[in-house]
């Protein structure tokens, strides 16, 4: 074991966690804005606006992360002859990958309220819009808050994924000293250890999240 | 009483890698010659229709196998992780038109050089305004990650060095403006024109030496296969290879 190759490469390596961490930050972010239309969509009475919307949902998560970032990073510029930078393309991979499983919790937690609920706020005499906006999402958002960061933890070990189209996250910045030295076991030691307190970080951050929404 | 028995296993431990490290030709003769390779590498090694990792490599190494008497299986994996593999003894040998640099030798031992060639810098066509290596800076530079050109790559200041998993992806990103030069062996630059017209190769860098990689420990093995090399050299039979796939 070499304790100061781990030592030595830390700031390169805590480099990385943070683009890692910003990557994962804002594909959340785009990824529940993305995912609230998805699910108002995958909700609407209108027929075809709700298949469109499970196609859509089907066909991401049918299909392998890794697949989505080839399409992105390689696909996209021999379409339109731009270039997209590296770190661009994983955050629309991520954010469009995540879209789908967020409207599916979306969609689970609103409807996880009782029909009750909403039949009650409608005849005290709630529009449709208010009992959403007043009943409904309040309860649904606490419900939703634990699958949410379970999908920021998932989108943040999944970043690693990014490694293959040269993006210097947490898991290239490892490889990269791993492959100069020889010595993969420190180095993705190292790099477990800086993503498991990058995870602890959120399953604690979302445990105070819940403990204060749920008094109420 | 204690003592003598720590000194016996201390010893029988000593023996013990000491038979080990008599036994690397032997072994291979008894159990077949493992060669870890990248088929990511044309000629050198790459994939054919069926999958299988052919190349100037394999040929090669079949030949060494005949020489030595020993059954040679080829096992396709990461380039990084090539070396790590050799020492941790899942493979007992590396073919993958590995350059021969002195930070490797740190760790392993090389056979005789079998290929002298230089790198080479490879652009689109449309490109102008890159002929050598100080024209990259400000550039983005596709090379594999853990190679040689990586090395060269990361010493040109002001270069933005993009390492990929294959070679094979660093030509595609170079071919999709995703990079905007790739440095890579002469021969392999060769091959990707072959595959993406829109390339051309813009200059040659230093001649570099290819090898083979075994553990420091085998230095049997090394020296049985440098004699291989040497008659396969004097008998023209590493021209004929070269002829086949480096035209």
């Amino acid at each position: 074991m070499d304790f100061g190759l781990i030592r030595e490469s830390l700031p390169f390596l805590l480099q990385g966690a943070w683009v890692t961490l910003r990557i994962t930050a804002l594909s959340l972010v785009f990824g529940i804005l993305l995912g609230t239309l998805v699910a108002l969509a995958r909700m609407s009475p209108m027929r075809w606006l709700s298949g469109l919307t499970l196609g859509y949902i089907e066909l991401l998560r049918g299909t392998p992360l890794l697949v989505q970032i080839f399409l992105i990073f390689f696909g996209i510029p021999q379409l339109t002859q731009q270039q997209i930078n590296e770190f661009v393309a994983g955050v629309i991979a991520f954010s469009i990958n995540s879209s789908a499983y967020v409207a599916e919790i979306l969609r689970a937690g609103i409807q996880s309220i009782p029909k009750g609920q909403r039949e009650a706020a409608l005849s005290l005499g709630f529009s449709p819009t208010q009992t959403l906006r007043y009943i409904i999402l309040p309860q649904a958002f606490t419900r939703v808050i634990p699958p949410l960061v379970n999908e920021g933890i998932t989108l943040l070990k999944n970043s690693s994924l990014l490694s293959a189209i040269a993006v210097v996250e947490l898991t290239r910045a490892g490889q990269l000293i791993s492959a100069r030295t020889f010595k993969p076991f420190e180095m993705y030691l190292a790099v477990s250890l800086i993503y498991l307190v990058m995870t602890l970080a959120l399953s604690f951050v979302a445990r105070q999240l819940e403990r204060r929404w749920q008094v109420r | 009483m204690r003592k003598g028995i720590v000194v016996m296993v201390l010893m029988g431990l000593l023996g013990a890698s000491g038979a080990l490290a008599q036994s690397c030709l032997a072994n291979v003769k008894a159990n077949g010659l493992t060669v870890g390779t990248s088929p990511d590498y044309p000629p050198f090694e790459s994939l054919d229709k069926n999958n299988k990792i052919i190349g100037f490599d394999v040929d090669l190494l079949n030949l060494i196998g005949a020489e030595l008497g020993a059954k040679v299986t080829f096992v396709g994996q990461s380039f990084d992780g090539l070396i790590p593999a050799l020492l941790t003894k899942k493979i007992d040998l590396i073919a993958a038109g590995l350059t021969i640099t002195e930070e490797r030798k740190k760790s392993v031992d090389f056979t005789r050089p079998y290929i002298s060639g230089p790198n080479v810098i490879i652009t689109r066509k449309e490109t102008t305004g890159i002929s050598k290596l100080e024209d990259l800076a400000g550039k983005k530079v596709a090379v594999q990650i853990g190679s040689a050109q990586e090395k060269i790559a990361s010493g040109v200041k002001g270069a933005e060095v993009k390492s990929y998993n294959l070679y094979t992806d660093a030509a595609l990103a170079l071919n999709t403006r995703q990079a905007d030069a790739l440095i890579v062996h002469r021969f392999v630059g060769r091959a990707f024109l072959k595959q993406y017209p829109d390339l051309k190769i813009v200059a040659e860098l230093n001649q570099v030496d290819t090898g083979l990689a075994l553990r420091k420990e085998c230095s049997d093995l090394r020296r049985a296969i440098d004699a291989a090399i040497e008659k396969l050299e004097k008998n023209g039979k590493m021209d004929e290879l070269a002829a086949k796939w480096f035209k």
